[in-house]
Order: structure tokens, then C-alpha cells, then sequence
């Protein structure tokens, strides 16, 4: 199990370092490279699941890499490599390797001729390599080491089209935010290492627990929660993901579904036992997760580019996970990861399709497309229906856990807001498709189904849409005596279930959402733009993202650059001037001394005497005794 | 009464003295006779202490006289380089010798 | 007697070594050098050094000493005053060997109380000087070195040549 786990971390790798070294001038080579050891991952990974299932144990192995003697009471350092396989590494494997494999599939059509091809595919399979690396790590600094490398690979992809200088911004702002957040981690697992001397999951997990009360606990708890909080563009750390459209579109896709964004989430739901301590910490995860659903979801509400929808989409979904996680349900938040992974990538790359068929973003520019890309509609509308929760479509499953599990946990409030989230989002996705797809064709709009390459993978992830959440349903439970959430669990498994309520009034939501689009949008009974007017400052605000975007550059400019400023003004003159000072002295020095290099045979002999003559004095000072003493 | 003491002070005074000279001539063959100096002294050290220690054989005697001969050679090369040296300056003045420098 | 011969011949070296470096005339510098050599092949012979005290005279007195009167000539053409100056070390030349000398002196007279008197069982050379001993190790036991002297003088006679000779001169 371990060495499946490591060659199918290490495949990927393989892959980045042959196109990067051997086949990035044969780029039909390099994308059968990257796509071959993707493939290798997503079978080892099938394997892992299926060894798991047969046995929930799992494997853990490790080897110490570094070990830094304690010094006087400094604790010493001691850090291990390892593999930890559970049902939790196992099912992200498969997410990670499957939508990555999927992806690459899809790229072969939407990147083809573009001049970064290998490039491209080398940085997949970096990303690949890292995420994969990310889930099977089993302590915090392996996973941390990852983490950083899942950062840089999407920083590369985000600014895949670095001649584009909105790219190159935007690859630009994704990695300092994350950078901000990722110091939190750092400083928390550092931390946490300092109290416990162990950067082991699975040793942490026995050890935490009886630590309770402890000061420092929270603190720790909270400074780790940052970095996901980056990763997962939770509010205040949002603002990089909309903007990470700028990178090719299948790489949003997987950003968004399974590598980036789901890193934030996995490292929550892999510490859970952390967070589980510190109700705080909890509480505020659940209302962060909340507020950023609530956030992003009504932020999309106007959106017209169609990958702005779809990022704000993600935004609010994420949101949902940290709210399930909040609220204690480890199993809901990560089984909303993965109904979550397959729509969201499917949306993702049903969009590429359509970008890459007319060539324009904003929807309100499309429309009728529905006729002239069959495929792609289907699917994107069934990817749609799975985001909006509609019975039996993944979304409707997962999404009912994470209601269920706020109104279970007392947290009616967020049960009323997730209501709220599920109502807009079944909007802004329904306004999305009435108007690219439905309606009238928009003159002048070129149209055309996309290749196999690229509609293979809309329909395997249109099928698993609509059946991956059955895996959580009661039906499953009865007919294979396991569910998900008793699959992936903190404490006790949970026994699926299908509450009938809540079910219902989630549909009835989600129906109207739908409902409310197809009478604004679609028969155009109420006109979209009175409405707007009607809300005049509310519009504006939701238009401009709630000017998060214009305060961070307010911030920017005027903290931040004049803290630069005044650090450029020590760097150059206080620290420039010691050194400059330094190497000034240095330079006198030597022009005094060169003199004493004559170049003069009988001067060397002289100093060469003396200095014998010296020593020998110093040396005999015993046998010599009278003379000196 | 005559000791090994008395032997072994001249034999350093005609170090120091050939030392002098080697070191604070201008003239290389001045310089050279200086060299020639001290390896007396050395010489002397030598024969000294082969006298006065207990030897059977003249084991000090025999490393003076390797000694002279290869003071002898060295004296033959030196005289050669500094003719060379005279006929490419012109003069055989060593403080002109500024070479061996950085 | 033994003394007084002693006192005399040292004084005859050091004053000769001294006038050899305080002289402002090469040649006198070189005439000063060979009466060192002699005083010194007069104090082998009060150590007993028979062997040694000729191989001085010959080698020192009359080979080498030539020697350098021939470098002087070959070097020196014109007016012989002022020609041996010192160069600008002198001073600090003097109060170095001067300390070095203080140095050696007084570390003969601390380490070498021991050994005031030779050994008696050597009380006079034996018949024939000290050259049938030396001989004999140079036949025996020091064969090998003093081949390899040979071959050094060897190299030093063809080197000299080499050197001297320039490579100017070469082509005629």
C-alpha cells in the first residue's frame, strides 16, 4: 500500500522532470508523458481505494530525514518522511488523480498549438506531483513542504500566459496572498512542534487530545487555520481566486476542484483533531465558511464574465466546506469536496469549451448555444444541476449533509444562511445558462462543438455529477453496508441519512432559484436591468465585489509601500552604509598593507628571520627563563 | 678550559653576520657571500658537536663535507644567474629586484 | 695554549666576517671572506678536524673565494668604491641578527652547561687524521649520498653552464 501510494506520488514527478529535460521539444511526446503518468496515478490510486476499503486501517510508514540534536533547552529538531494512507488520503488521491488525468486529456484539446505546450504539461505534473504529495504526507511539515509547492505550481499555471500582463498580476497576487496566509501556517506548525515535539499526524492525534486547556492550543489552532484560509480563498483571503481566471481554463478547472483550492480544506480535514479541540476556533471556521458562501455567492449574483461566475461559485461552495467542517462534520465537508470536485471541474471545463469555441467570456455577448454545442450544454446544465443541488445529482447529497449537520449541530443561523447560499446559487448558475445557452444566437458568434479530447472529459465528469453523490445516500449504505460518512469520519462514523424536511425545503429552494432565473432570464417576464436600478447602491457594491479588491489596494498603497519605503530607506543607507562602510575599510587597509609586499627577495628574509626569531621566544620561554622572566 | 659553548657562540656569531649580510646588501654577490657565511657557521655547529658528542664514527664530519659540496654547486649556479642577471640590467643590484610582489 | 689559539683564530673569523660586511669595496669584501675561511679552517683543526680543515682551504679558500673574485670581474668593470652598499634594511638587518644572535647565545649557554669538556676517550685523533674515519664512511656507509652529491655537482656544473651562457649567446 505505502509503495503504491509513493509511485503514484512519484509518477507525476517523473513526468515534470522527462518534459522538462528530454521531450519539450516533441510536444505530442510531452503531453502523452504527462497524460501516461497521470493515468499511472489515477489506476495506483483506484488500487489505494480499494486496498483501504478492504481495510480502513490503512498504512503508515516513515523514515527519519533530519534530525537535529536538542541543544541546552532548545528543543531539538526531528523531521520524518513519510506516507500515511487512510480513507481520507486514499479518496483525495483518486479526486486528485482523476480530475488531474481528465484535465490533461482535456488540454490536449483546448492548449493545442499554443508555443508553451510542454511547458504547460510539465506544470500539470508538477501540480499533480505536489497535491498528490500534499495528501499522502503524514506529518506537518511534509504537508507544509507541499503545500508550498501546490502554491508555486499554481502561481506558474495562473501566470501560465506571462506576456499577458493581467496574467502575470494576477499569478502575482495569488502567490502573495498565499504567501500572507502560508506564514500563519508556518508560525503555527512551528508551534505546534514547540508544545508537542512532533510534526506527526498521527502521533499528534494521540497526543492533543489529553493537552487539553492549554494556552497555547488555540493560538496554534488558529495561526494553522490561516493557511487554509489562504489556500481555500476564505474571506479576507478571497481575493486571488477570481482573479487566478487569468491562467488557461482547464487549469482553473483544476485549481478549483482538486488541487488549490481543496488543499486548504484537506489540511483541516487531515488536523482535524486540532481544530476539534478548540471550539473557538470552531465556531469561527463555521462562520467564516459561512460569511464567504453567503459573500461569494451573492458577488456572482451580477458577475458577466462566465469564469468570474464560476470562481465566485467556488468561493461560496468552499465556504460550505469550512462550514461543515465548523460545525463538526468532517465527513460532510469532505464528501461536499468531492461531489464538488467532479461539477465544479466539469463547469470549469464545459466553460473552456465555450471560450475556446467563440472566443468571449461575458454571457451576455453569447446565447443559443445550447443548439449549436449540444454536448457541451448537457453537460455544463447537468454540472449546474449538480451545483444547485437538485435531486438525485451530487450536490443535492452533499449539500444536504452540511444543512443537516448545522441544524443537528444548533447552528440555525447558518442553516437558514446555507438555505439562503443554496437559493442564489441556483440563481446565478440558471441566469448563466439561460442566457449563454438559451435565448436567441447572438449574431456574429462563431460556434462549434468541441473535439473528442475535450467533450470525453465533460461526459465523464457530467456521469460522475450525477452519480457521485449516491455514495452518500442511504441506497448505497443499504446495498454496500458503507456510506461516505462512514467511510471518512472524525470520532464516530456517521449512518447516512435522508431527512425528508430538510431534503425537501433544499429542493424547493434550489427549484426557485431556478424558477426565479428562467422568469428574469429566460422568458424575461421581470427585466434584469429595473431590477439593478431598483437596487441602485446594492448592485454597485455586489458589482464591485464589495470594494474588497479597492480596499486591499488602498491598504497597498498607502501601509504598505510606505513601510516599504521606509525599510528601502534603512536597507541603503543604515545597512547599504555598514557594509559599503565595511568593504570601504577593507579596501584602505589593503592599499596600506599591499606596500608591505615589496617584492623584495632580502625584505621576505628579514620577516622570515624575525618572525622566526619571535617565535622561537615565544616557544622557549621555559628553557630560556632567565632571559625574559 | 675550552667547551663546546665557545665553538657553538662563533659558530652563531658567523651566522648572524653572514645573516646581516645577506640581508641588508645591495649587491647580489655580496648578498651570495653572506649565504656563504652563515653555511660556515652551520658547518662549524656540525664539527663541533661530532667533537664533543660521543660518536665512534665522524658522522658530523661527513654531513659538513656534503655540506661544502653543495655550497660549491650552489655557489656555481648562483654566479651563473647573477652574470645573467647583469647582462639583461646591466648591473647586479638585487633592490631593483621587485618581482616577487602580489 | 689550546685557549689562546682558539681566542685568536675566532677573533680572526669574526673580524673578517665583519670587515667582509662592513666594507664599501667588493673585492675587499671578497679578500675578507677568504681570511674568514682561513681562521675557520685553523678552528677545524682545534676541533681535531683534520680532513674537514683541508677540504676548507681547498674548497672555500681556493675554489670558492676565486670563484667569486671571477663574478666580480665578469660583473664589475668600473670603479670598485661604494660598489658593496647596504640596501635600505641595513638597520633593521642589524637589530635582527643582533637579536638572533642574543637569542643563540643565550640559549648555547642555557642548553650547553652539560657538555663543557670533550669525552676523554677521544683525547687525540687517531694515526693517519680523521680521513681514514671519513673515508671509510663515504666508501661504506654513506656510498649512496655521496653518489648523489656527485650527481648535484654534476647537475649545479651543467646548470651553471646553461645559465651562464644565455640564450643569446646560444645561437653563435
Amino acid at each position: 500500500m505505502v509503495n503504491a501510494a509513493i509511485a503514484l506520488v512519484l509518477a507525476p514527478l517523473a513526468a515534470f522532470i522527462l518534459i522538462a529535460f528530454m521531450t519539450r521539444r516533441t510536444e505530442a511526446l510531452s503531453a502523452m508523458v504527462g497524460i501516461v503518468a497521470a493515468a499511472a496515478s489515477l489506476v495506483l490510486s483506484i488500487g489505494l481505494l480499494v486496498g483501504v476499503l478492504a481495510d480502513p486501517a490503512g498504512a503508515h510508514e516513515s523514515i527519519k530525514w533530519l534530525s537535529i540534536p536538542a541543544i541546552g533547552h532548545f528543543r531539538g529538531l526531528e523531521i520524518s518522511m513519510g506516507v500515511l494512507v487512510d480513507p481520507l488520503s486514499a479518496t483525495m488521491c483518486v479526486i486528485v488523480s482523476l480530475v488531474a488525468f481528465l484535465v490533461m486529456i482535456y488540454s490536449l484539446g483546448y492548449m493545442k498549438g499554443d508555443p508553451g505546450f510542454s511547458r504547460y504539461y510539465a506544470y500539470l505534473s508538477l501540480f499533480a506531483f505536489s497535491m498528490l504529495g500534499l495528501v499522502v504526507a503524514d506529518n506537518y511539515f511534509q504537508t507544509f513542504s507541499f503545500w508550498e509547492l501546490v502554491g508555486l505550481c499554481s502561481y506558474l499555471l495562473i501566470g501560465f500566459w506571462f506576456e499577458k500582463k493581467s496574467a502575470a498580476d494576477a499569478s502575482r497576487k495569488a502567490f502573495i496572498t498565499n504567501r500572507w496566509a502560508d506564514f500563519g501556517f508556518m508560525v503555527g506548525v512551528l508551534l505546534l512542534f514547540q508544545l508537542f515535539g512532533s510534526f506527526d499526524f498521527t502521533e499528534l492525534s494521540t497526543v492533543i487530545p489529553l493537552a487539553k486547556g492549554g494556552a497555547m492550543l488555540p493560538l496554534i489552532a488558529a495561526l494553522i487555520f490561516i493557511g487554509p484560509l489562504g489556500k481555500s480563498a476564505q474571506f479576507p483571503f478571497h481575493v486571488w481566486l477570481p482573479d487566478a481566471m487569468e491562467g488557461p481554463t482547464p487549469v482553473s478547472a483544476l485549481i478549483h476542484a482538486a488541487t488549490m483550492v481543496a488543499a486548504g480544506v484537506y489540511l483541516i480535514a487531515r488536523g482535524f483533531i486540532l481544530f476539534a479541540s478548540v471550539p473557538a476556533v470552531m465556531e469561527g471556521m463555521a462562520y467564516i465558511g459561512g460569511f464567504t458562501a453567503l459573500f461569494a455567492a451573492s458577488i456572482a449574483l451580477v458577475q458577466k464574465d462566465i469564469k468570474r461566475i464560476l470562481a465566485y461559485s467556488t468561493l461560496s461552495q468552499l465556504g460550505y466546506m469550512f462550514m461543515a467542517l465548523g460545525v463538526g462534520s468532517m465527513s460532510a465537508g469532505m464528501f461536499h469536496l468531492t461531489t464538488h470536485a467532479f461539477f465544479k471541474a466539469l463547469l470549469f471545463l464545459g466553460a473552456g469549451s465555450v471560450i475556446h469555441a467563440t472566443g468571449e467570456q461575458d454571457i451576455f455577448k453569447m446565447g443559443g448555444l445550447g443548439k449549436k454545442m449540444r454536448i457541451t450544454a448537457w453537460a455544463f446544465t447537468i454540472g449546474a444541476l449538480a451545483l444547485s443541488g437538485i435531486f438525485p445529482l451530487a450536490g443535492f447529497w452533499s449539500k444536504d449533509e452540511i444543512l443537516l449537520a448545522s441544524l443537528r449541530s444548533g447552528h440555525v443561523g447558518l442553516y437558514v444562511l446555507g438555505l439562503g447560499v443554496a437559493f442564489m446559487t441556483a440563481f446565478y448558475m440558471f441566469r448563466l445558462i439561460f442566457t449563454a445557452f438559451g435565448g436567441a444566437s447572438t449574431e456574429g458568434l462563431r460556434a462549434h462543438e468541441s473535439g473528442p479530447a475535450m467533450a470525453i472529459p465533460l461526459l465523464v465528469l457530467a456521469a460522475l455529477s450525477v452519480v457521485a453523490g449516491l455514495i452518500g445516500s442511504p441506497w448505497f449504505e443499504r446495498a454496500f453496508g458503507f456510506s461516505f460518512g462512514s467511510f471518512i469520519f472524525f470520532g464516530e462514523g456517521e449512518k447516512s441519512r435522508l431527512d425528508l424536511t430538510t431534503a425537501a425545503i433544499s429542493s424547493l429552494v434550489a427549484v426557485g432559484g431556478i424558477g426565479l432565473a428562467w422568469i428574469m432570464y429566460g422568458k424575461k417576464l421581470i427585466k434584469a436591468e429595473r431590477v439593478a436600478a431598483a437596487f441602485g447602491p446594492a448592485y454597485r457594491l455586489l458589482d464591485h465585489k464589495f470594494y474588497i479588491d479597492e480596499i486591499y489596494g488602498w491598504i497597498f498603497a498607502r501601509v504598505m509601500l510606505a513601510g516599504g519605503r521606509a525599510f528601502d530607506w534603512i536597507d541603503h543607507k543604515v545597512i547599504d552604509g555598514l557594509f559599503d562602510g565595511l568593504g570601504a575599510a577593507t579596501r584602505a587597509t589593503g592599499r596600506k598593507l599591499r606596500l608591505t609586499q615589496s617584492g623584495r627577495l632580502q625584505g621576505y628574509a628579514l620577516v622570515i628571520f624575525g618572525a622566526v626569531a619571535i617565535a622561537a621566544l615565544a616557544l622557549s620561554t621555559d628553557l630560556l627563563g632567565g632571559l625574559l622572566k | 678550559m675550552l667547551g663546546l659553548n665557545h665553538y657553538l657562540v662563533l659558530a652563531a656569531l658567523l651566522f648572524c653576520i653572514g645573516f646581516i649580510g645577506a640581508v641588508a646588501k645591495r649587491n647580489a654577490i655580496a648578498v651570495l657571500m653572506g649565504v656563504e657565511l652563515m653555511l660556515n657557521g652551520v658547518n662549524l655547529n656540525l664539527v663541533a658537536f661530532d667533537r664533543f658528542g660521543n660518536h665512534a664514527e665522524p658522522l658530523g664530519q661527513a654531513f659538513a663535507v656534503f655540506i661544502v659540496a653543495v655550497a660549491a654547486a650552489e655557489v656555481a649556479v648562483a654566479l651563473a644567474m647573477i652574470l645573467t642577471l647583469y647582462r639583461k640590467r646591466g648591473n647586479t643590484n638585487v633592490d631593483d629586484l621587485e618581482g616577487l610582489k602580489w | 695554549m689550546e685557549s689562546f689559539l682558539f681566542y685568536a683564530f675566532a677573533a680572526l673569523v669574526v673580524i673578517s666576517a665583519l670587515a667582509m660586511i662592513l666594507s664599501r669595496n667588493l673585492v675587499h669584501s671578497a679578500l675578507y671572506m677568504a681570511a674568514a675561511f682561513l681562521g675557520m679552517a685553523f678552528v677545524y683543526l682545534l676541533l681535531r678536524a683534520d680532513y674537514i680543515a683541508v677540504v676548507q682551504i681547498l674548497v672555500y679558500v681556493g675554489a670558492i673565494s676565486i670563484l667569486f673574485v671571477f663574478g666580480i670581474m665578469l660583473t664589475k668593470r668600473d670603479r670598485m668604491d661604494g660598489s658593496n652598499g647596504f640596501n635600505r634594511y641595513g638597520i633593521i638587518a642589524g637589530l635582527v641578527g643582533l637579536a638572533l644572535f642574543a637569542l643563540l647565545a643565550r640559549a648555547v649557554t642555557v642548553a650547553g652547561a652539560s657538555r663543557a669538556a670533550p669525552p676523554a676517550d677521544v683525547p687525540q685523533a687517531p694515526a693517519g687524521g680523521s680521513a681514514v674515519a671519513i673515508s671509510n664512511l663515504f666508501l661504506g656507509q654513506l656510498a649512496l649520498p655521496l653518489e648523489a652529491s656527485a650527481l648535484l655537482l654534476l647537475a649545479a656544473l651543467a646548470g651553471a653552464v646553461v645559465i651562464g651562457k644565455g640564450r643569446e649567446k646560444s645561437k653563435c
